[in-house]
C-alpha cells in the first residue's frame, strides 16, 4: 500500500513538472504570423492572424489583422486579446515590424517584451518601416500572410545580393543586451511587393545611423556580413562568390577579401572609394575603427 | 476416466458389453458387432465409435478374419485372437477399463472375447482430417507451402519428414481433465535448451483445467508474464518453420487437435521474421525485416505524436502543415484525441469484420469502409482529414507485424491518450515504460530481448536484418554450453 502510494505521489509529480499543461487544438487558435508595433506614448500592437479557410473546405485560409492598444507591449496584447475569443498562439510568427516613431523611443521594451513572450520561435525576423500597421494591413499579400511575404521578400534580396542582415530576433536581443551594434531592415510598400529601403543600425535602444541599401552592402562587406552575390556599384558591377573583411589592428586597416567570379574593369576602384565614403561619413555614428581599407581580390570559381 | 481407474474387464462378454452401454448411455454413437470366432462357439464383441473409425478397417482387420476364421479350436482365447486371427498392426492387450476407455475415445476399437479377462485395443483411428493445405495465415510466394492440420500424430509425420535425424525427440503426455488431450514435446536432443525443456515440462505439470482445445490454451497457462501484452510462445502451422525452429535449438509443443504448433523460447525479434524470410534473397528478405521494425514503431507512435505535436508543440509543425491541419480541423466538434480514439477503434471494426465477413461481401465491406466511413465522415465534417490520414498509416503500418496485432493496438491506444494528457512528455513515459517492461521479459526463463538486448554482432545477423547463410554459422545464443555450429566453417 505504501510503495503504491510512493509511485502514485511520483508519477503526479513528474506530470506537474513537465508544466505540459498546453493543450490547444490547432483550430481554436489564431496563427500569428505577424506583429507590428507602433506608436510614441502608447502602443500600438496589431497581429497578422490566419484563419482557417470559410465554409468551404477548398477555400484557402485568410488572414485579418487585430490591433490593441496599451502603455507597454504587454498591455496592448492584453487588450488585443479582450477583443478576440480565441487563443493567439505567436509560435509560427516569422515577422516583428516596428513602426520607426516607436523604435527611436521605445524599442527596448519591445524587445524585452519580445524575449519574455517565450513562444517565438527561432527563426523570427525583425524589421522597421513607417508604420506597422499600414504595412500589415495591406491586403495584396502574394502568400496567405503579409508576414509571409515580408521574410520571403527579404530571403530573396538576401541571396540576391548576399548580404545577411543579421535581423534575427534572439540575435538582435542578445546584441541589444551586450551594447553591441544592430541593424533592422527598412522596409516599404512599393507595387504590390514588399521592398528593402535601408538599413537602421542601433546600438543599446538608440538608431545610431541610418543607411542607404548601397550603403547597407557596403556595410555587409565592412561587417563580414556578405557570404558573395551579384552586386551593382553605379554603372559597374561585380559576381562575388566569397567575401570576408576583418580588421587588422597592426595596419589599423579593415582588410576585405573577395572571390569573384566575374566584374567590369572598374568595380574595384569604385568599390574602394565609396567603401572608405561610407566609413568616414559613419565613423561616429556607427563607430567604424578606421576609415582605411584593403582590398584583396582572387579569381573565384 | 478417474471413476473407472480400479475398474477390470470381466471373464462375461455380456457383462463387459452391458458395462460399456451403462457408461455410454447418453452416447449414441457407440456401435457394438458381436460375433462368433470362426465355427467356434466363442463370441467376440467389437465396440468403437462411429466417425471415429476406418469402417472398412474393422470389416477387413477385425469383423471379417474373425468370422472366416477356419480350424479354430473348440475354446478360443484372446492370446490365439491375437495371434492367429487379426490382421491389425497396432493392437494392445489390457484388463483395464480405463485404459478400454481411453483408447476407444481416441478412435480405437475394443475387442471383448467372451470367458477372457483380458481384452484388446486395435488402432482402427479413422476420422476425417483436413489435409495439408497452405494456412491461410502464414502465405508465402516462395518457399513450402504445406500446413498442419488438427491431427498431431500426422503433424509429428510432417516434422520428422522435414528432420530425418535420430537425433529428434518426441515425448507425450495429456492435459485437460475431460480433454484429455495429447501434448507432444518435440526437441533434438543435442541442440536443444535442456533447462528450457524441464522449465516447459514443469510448467505443464502444473496446468489443471478440464479441457485444453487448442495450443493457445498452452500458450497463456504457461506464459512467464501472464498480463504483458506481448506473447511469449510462438506459434505456426507450417512445418518448414517448426523444423526451422527445433534446429535453432528451440523446443516445439504440438498439441491434438489444432494446427497450431507451440514453440518456446520466443524472443522479441520473432515478431519481425517472416516465414518467407529465408526463402528469398537475403537482401530483399533485409528490406522486408527493417521494415516491419520501421512500421511497428510507426503503427504505435504516429497518431501519438501527431496528437502531441498538433495539440501541445505546435512550434514544432512546419507553418504551412500547421495551417493545413488548423484548415481541415476546422469545423469537427471532436477533440483529436476523441477522433483518433474513434478512428482506431473503427478501423479494429473493420479489421474484424472484414476476416469474417464472406469473401463475397468484401468487396461490399471495402466500400462502406472506405467511402462511407472515410471519405463522407470526413465531408461531413465529424472526422479531420488529417487525422484519418494518421490513424490509416498507422493501421496499414500494422499490418506488416501481424504477430503483435493485439499489443501494437493497445500500445496505439495508451501511447496517443498519454500524448493527448501530457504532450511529447506523455509520449515518452509510455514509451519508456514499454521498453523497461519488454526489457525485463522473459519466455521459458530465456530473456526476451536476449538478441537486441546485449547485442553482438552475430546476434544481430538474423534481428533487423537476415544475414546471408554463410556468415550465420551459429544457432541463437539460448544456452552457452549448446552445439552452437550450425555449419563447418
Amino acid at each position: 500500500m505504501k510503495k503504491k502510494a510512493i509511485c502514485i505521489f511520483l508519477i503526479l509529480i513528474v506530470v506537474s513538472l513537465t508544466g505540459n499543461g498546453d493543450y490547444t487544438e490547432a483550430d481554436s487558435s489564431y496563427i500569428v504570423t505577424a506583429i507590428g508595433f507602433d506608436g510614441e506614448e502608447k502602443i500600438n500592437v496589431s497581429v497578422e492572424v490566419v484563419t482557417a479557410g470559410g465554409s468551404e473546405r477548398s477555400e484557402t485560409p485568410t488572414s485579418e489583422i487585430i490591433s490593441g492598444k496599451g502603455d507597454t507591449p504587454m498591455d496592448a496584447v492584453f487588450s488585443l486579446n479582450s477583443q478576440i475569443t480565441k487563443n493567439l498562439l505567436f509560435d509560427h510568427c516569422t515577422a516583428i515590424i516596428i513602426g520607426r516613431n516607436l523604435s527611436k523611443t521605445n524599442l527596448g521594451e519591445v524587445l524585452k517584451y519580445g524575449n519574455e513572450l517565450k513562444e517565438l520561435n527561432f527563426a523570427v525576423d525583425m524589421f522597421v518601416c513607417e508604420n506597422a500597421s499600414q504595412l500589415l494591413e495591406k491586403s495584396d499579400s502574394v502568400s496567405v500572410s503579409r508576414g509571409f511575404d515580408i521574410a520571403a521578400n527579404v530571403k530573396e534580396t538576401e541571396r540576391e545580393i548576399g548580404i545577411d542582415y543579421k535581423n534575427n530576433f534572439y540575435e538582435i536581443y542578445k546584441a541589444y543586451e551586450h551594447g553591441e551594434n544592430y541593424s533592422f531592415p527598412f522596409i516599404k510598400n512599393s507595387d504590390k511587393k514588399i521592398i528593402i529601403d535601408g538599413l537602421s543600425v542601433y546600438k543599446k535602444k538608440e538608431e545610431r545611423s541610418f543607411l542607404t541599401n548601397e550603403e547597407a552592402l557596403l556595410y555587409s562587406f565592412v561587417t563580414d556580413n556578405n557570404g558573395g552575390g551579384k552586386i551593382y556599384l553605379d554603372d559597374q558591377y561585380a559576381n562575388i562568390s566569397s567575401g570576408e573583411a576583418k580588421f587588422n589592428p597592426k595596419t589599423k586597416k579593415y582588410e576585405i577579401s573577395l572571390c569573384i567570379k566575374d566584374k567590369s574593369r572598374r568595380f574595384s576602384e569604385i568599390f574602394k572609394q565609396k567603401t572608405e565614403k561610407l566609413l568616414v561619413s559613419k565613423k561616429q555614428e556607427i563607430g567604424f575603427k578606421t576609415d582605411k581599407i584593403t582590398v584583396k581580390e582572387r579569381q573565384g570559381i | 476416466m478417474n471413476d473407472y481407474d480400479g475398474l477390470l474387464v470381466d471373464e462375461s462378454l455380456e457383462k463387459n458389453i452391458e458395462l460399456f452401454k451403462e457408461i455410454f448411455k447418453k452416447d449414441e454413437l457407440l456401435r457394438i458387432r458381436v460375433v462368433n470366432v470362426g465355427e467356434s462357439k466363442t463370441k467376440i464383441a467389437f465396440l468403437f465409435f462411429d466417425g471415429m473409425v476406418e469402417g472398412s478397417s474393422i470389416d477387413d482387420s477385425l469383423v471379417r478374419p474373425c468370422v472366416t476364421s477356419k480350424d479354430t479350436p473348440r475354446q478360443v482365447d484372446i492370446d490365439y485372437i491375437l495371434a492367429r486371427v487379426l490382421y491389425a498392426g497396432e493392437l494392445s492387450k489390457t484388463k483395464k477399463v480405463s485404459d478400454i476407455l481411453r483408447a476407444m475415445l481416441n478412435g480405437d476399437t475394443a475387442v471383448f472375447l467372451d470367458g477372457s479377462f483380458d481384452a484388446l485395443t486395435v488402432d482402427t483411428k479413422g476420422w476425417r482430417t483436413r489435409g495439408i493445405d497452405e494456412p491461410s495465415d502464414e502465405r508465402v510466394l516462395q518457399g513450402p507451402r504445406e500446413g498442419f492440420d488438427e491431427a498431431a500424430i500426422l503433424n509429428l509425420a510432417m516434422i520428422r519428414r522435414k528432420l530425418q535425424t535420430p537425433d529428434l525427440c518426441i515425448n507425450s503426455t495429456t492435459l485437460g481433465r475431460r480433454t484429455k488431450t495429447a501434448v507432444y514435446f518435440v526437441y533434438l536432443d543435442s541442440v536443444a535448451n535442456k533447462k528450457c525443456l524441464e522449465e516447459i515440462k514443469k510448467r505443464m505439470e502444473k496446468i489443471d483445467i478440464d479441457g485444453i482445445l487448442d495450443s493457445n490454451y498452452i500458450a497463456e497457462l504457461v506464459r512467464d508474464n501472464k498480463t504483458s501484452l506481448f506473447k511469449t510462445t510462438g506459434s505456426t502451422e507450417r512445418p518448414d518453420i517448426v523444423a526451422a525452429r527445433l534446429l535453432e535449438g528451440r523446443i516445439a509443443v504440438v498439441v491434438d487437435g489444432t494446427p497450431v504448433v507451440l514453440t518456446v523460447p520466443y524472443l522479441f525479434s520473432e515478431n519481425f521474421q517472416s516465414d518467407e524470410d529465408y526463402y528469398l534473397n537475403f537482401y530483399i528478405a533485409s528490406i522486408g525485416r527493417a521494415l516491419r521494425y520501421i512500421c511497428f514503431f510507426l503503427s504505435i507512435s504516429i497518431p501519438a505524436i501527431f496528437i502531441a505535436l498538433s495539440t501541445f508543440h505546435i512550434q514544432l509543425l512546419p507553418t504551412p502543415f500547421m495551417l493545413t491541419v488548423s484548415e481541415l480541423r476546422s469545423g469537427v466538434p471532436f477533440s483529436s484525441i476523441t477522433e483518433c480514439l474513434a478512428l482506431i477503434l473503427v478501423f479494429e471494426i473493420l479489421k474484424e469484420t472484414g476476416l469474417r465477413t464472406p469473401q463475397s461481401l468484401g468487396s461490399a465491406l471495402s466500400i462502406v469502409g472506405g467511402l462511407v466511413v472515410g471519405q463522407t465522415a470526413v465531408e461531413a465534417r465529424i472526422m479531420s482529414a488529417p487525422m484519418l490520414i494518421v490513424v490509416s498509416l498507422a493501421a496499414v503500418a500494422g499490418l506488416m507485424i501481424p504477430r503483435l496485432k493485439g499489443a501494437v493496438f493497445y500500445l496505439r491506444i495508451i501511447l496517443a491518450i498519454a500524448s493527448a494528457i501530457l504532450g511529447l512528455y506523455g509520449f515518452m513515459i509510455v514509451f519508456a515504460v514499454f521498453v523497461i517492461s519488454v526489457l525485463s521479459m522473459k519466455s521459458v526463463g530465456v530473456e526476451y530481448m536476449l538478441s537486441l538486448k546485449s547485442p553482438n554482432f552475430q546476434a544481430l545477423k538474423d534481428t533487423v536484418i537476415r544475414a546471408p547463410w554463410t556468415k550465420m554459422r551459429l544457432r541463437p545464443p539460448f544456452n552457452r554450453n549448446l552445439v552452437r555450429n550450425r555449419s563447418k566453417k
